[in-house]
């Protein structure tokens, strides 16, 4: 019980500390224990199966189709038959008996029918039938890799509130979380700009990334630990000293946020009287209340990636209209920023494009996997953002543009949807106010000849910086090198800002860069007057703009341009940030 | 169909016919997937029976009929049941004569 106090050195990912006692996700499923369900589960646990086989089914038919293009279809037939044993009403019909009539939960019925089968077979006195109990294994296992994790995360019935460790936790995990049960998490893989730390702070779920991964062996339900999300430190069973401390922390970090919360109707003006514009990311439109409560003048990044995220069906075009027109309504006369879906690198790959790809950020992703993967999902999304359009201020963008071609062609697209729309009498936008996100050195080196295509600019800082500093933000060995305040991307933000006021057009950030307090002046020192933040960063960035001057903020990036590292910049920007509001400098220590 | 006797109960509307496995691996996963989509063509219900031990398999479930374990020179009966049955069973009985159509 009285362990000794240990503290290991981690990455924070989003700010908050939480202190508790660990729940484990392990994901790969096997050697679970026995989960039993109430008889009132069994529904649910049936539907769960359901969708578990069907995105197993696309899985395989990819797979078939893929060998069969580079191998003998022979060997495809092997997934032919792995396809025909998912769909088989022998093994169906025990999985679905041991639910129903044994109450165990999909993973366990799973299990428990893959082990009666392969008994049967290794019963057997033929060798090569002895062996077919792995094809089984194989798509059981497959199986039971797609259940939503969701059951597992609550399958903490303990009551208490855990702090999540895990070796990975992926968006669609992270957003099945229920934050009544999670006090926060800590992972071995990741980095502060992974989507997973994207998806915590905007569920204000403290959060660190990079704990080593022999952790996960040697915590054990018993011991309790500290998160902290603003020093990345990992505490574990803290003695009585260092947890009154962080109590302290937590009470003066929550008494100036209940001080922020009552600012939230002054403007986001500077000294020297110049008015920023703060929006808000969005995942879904339930935040957007929330987001109005906190102060949020429309949404400057509507990330539609997660409509697609639940594997129970893709929304068609009246379900999307829908989703857009009741955003719209919401936000009135603000604008409302809606990017078109963003599927690839490390966002639910597997629910609309399924294959491996040796560098996901370099591969099929953003508008290239919508123009040429699944134009159908483009064009059932298009039709809806336009339909939806006449009811409020709506914007869209198009992510990862890398080719003025990609603007020309979704721009026909586009065209030709109106035309459809016309042909058809259904009310839409006559002119879309369309953008491109801002992300690939390419696009932001060619920003004058693109302005001269679009309305807008988003840049998306957190892209530009993995592109141009050529790391992959995953891999925490080169997560240093992850420097948004690096003078090449200071650089590409002033080209950005220039060639869009060259041609009058108004340029956005909404990657982290905005939402982080020390930024947000280098940002408008370089000509952005609008940025669109988590919404948990709103209070802070309201406070630090509404402390210093526009003069201040230019002179000090002007300064910033000429740097030759990052370290000088933000020693730049910590000094100003200091000087003007140093009970948020506080935070960053 | 020399070698096969395919025999019609009209009362029932049950079509039996009888095949010999002739494939070094049996009946394997590859066959017996072929078998459950060849199936999956006719209306008719078609069933197959172990001679040797009255074990019964649905055709078009690849499990049951693995499970069988049917190895090289096991003798089945193949029933089908339905309007389509004769061309169903047939159509199997052609498929094990042809030794699983395998390279």
């Amino acid at each position: 019980m009285a362990e000794t106090e240990r503290t290991i050195q981690a990455i924070a990912v989003s700010p908050g500390v939480a202190i508790g006692r660990i729940l484990r996700v392990d994901r790969s499923g096997r050697d679970v224990e026995i989960r039993r369900i109430a008889e009132a589960e069994v529904p649910d646990e049936l539907a769960r199966l359901k969708v578990a086989i069907d995105l197993t089914r696309r899985q395989l038919t990819r797979l078939r189709d893929d060998v069969r293009d580079k191998l003998r279809s022979a060997d495809a037939e092997i997934f032919d038959a792995h396809l025909l044993l998912l769909e088989d009403k022998m093994l169906l019909g025990d999985v679905e008996k041991r639910i129903s009539r044994d109450l165990l939960c999909a993973k366990s019925a799973l299990h428990g029918s893959a082990d009666h089968f392969a008994k049967v077979f290794e019963g057997m006195a033929d060798e090569y039938l002895r062996e077919r109990a792995v094809d089984l294994r194989d798509v059981v296992v497959r199986i039971a890799d797609n259940l939503t994790p969701e059951k597992a995360v609550q399958a903490n019935n303990t009551g208490d509130r855990r702090i999540i460790i895990a070796n990975t936790l992926t968006p669609s995990e992270t957003v099945r979380l229920d934050k009544k049960r999670v006090l926060g998490f800590a992972v071995v893989t990741g980095s502060a700009t992974s989507h997973t730390a994207i998806l915590a702070r905007s569920m204000q779920i403290p959060a660190i990334v990079g704990i080593p991964a022999e952790l996960l062996e040697t915590l054990g339900a018993t011991d309790r630990i500290i998160v902290d999300g603003y020093s990345g430190k990992l505490i574990i069973n803290p003695d009585d000293r260092t947890e009154e401390a962080y109590q302290t922390k937590i009470r003066s970090t929550g008494k100036l946020i209940e001080e922020l919360a009552g600012e939230r109707d002054l403007l986001p003006v500077t000294r020297d009287g110049f008015e920023v514009e703060l929006a808000v990311n969005l995942e879904s439109a339930e935040q957007y209340e929330d987001a109005c409560k906190a102060g949020a003048h429309g949404v400057g990044l509507f990330r539609t990636e997660f409509l697609f995220m639940d594997r129970l069906h893709i929304p068609d075009e009246e379900e999307q209209f829908q989703i857009y027109k009741k955003l719209l309504i919401a936000a009135g006369d603000a604008p409302v920023t809606i990017r078109t879906m963003d599927v690839g690198g490390d966002k639910f790959n597997d629910t609309i494009y399924q294959s491996v790809e040796n560098n996901p950020f370099l591969g099929l992703r953003g508008i290239r996997l919508a123009l040429y993967e699944r134009r159908d999902l483009f064009d059932i999304q298009i039709r809806a953002l336009l339909r939806a359009g006449v009811y409020g201020n709506l914007r869209v963008m198009l992510p990862m543009v890398s080719s003025i071609r990609e603007i020309l062609y979704s721009k026909r697209i586009i065209a030709e949807l109106q035309q459809k729309l016309e042909a058809e009498g259904k009310e839409h936008v006559k002119r879309l106010t369309l953008g491109i996100m801002v992300e690939t050195p390419a696009a932001a080196m060619m920003a004058d000849n693109i302005a001269d295509l679009v309305d807008f600019f988003s840049i998306g800082t957190n892209d530009l910086v993995q592109y141009t500093m050529a790391i992959d933000r995953g891999n925490e060995r080169v997560a240093y090198l992850y420097q948004p305040s690096h003078p090449a991307i200071l650089r590409l933000i002033r080209n950005v800002v220039e060639a869009a006021r060259a041609r009058n057009i108004y340029v956005c950030v909404c990657g982290q860069m905005a939402s982080e307090a020390i930024f947000a002046p280098l940002l408008l020192g370089l000509g952005v007057a609008e940025l669109s933040l988590a919404p948990s960063a709103l209070a802070a960035v309201r406070r630090v703009i509404r402390s210093i001057s526009l003069h201040e903020a230019e002179t000090a990036a002007e300064k910033a341009l000429r740097c030759s590292h990052s370290g000088e910049t933000i020693d730049i920007f910590h000094e100003l940030l200091t000087r003007r509001a140093p009970e948020i400098a506080g935070f960053l220590d | 169909m020399e070698n096969t006797e395919q025999q019609r109960d009209s009362g029932t509307g049950c079509v039996v016919a009888e095949v010999r496995i002739s494939h070094s691996l049996g009946l394997h996963a590859r066959p017996a997937a072929q078998i459950a989509r060849l199936v999956s063509g006719f209306q008719a219900k078609v069933s197959m029976t172990k001679l040797s031990d009255g074990l019964s398999a649905d055709c078009s479930s690849v499990l049951s009929m693995l499970v069988l374990a049917a190895g090289n020179g096991t003798k089945l009966s193949i029933a089908g049941e339905g309007p389509d049955a004769a061309a169903a069973v047939e159509c199997l009985v052609r498929f094990f004569q042809d030794g699983f159509d395998e390279d």
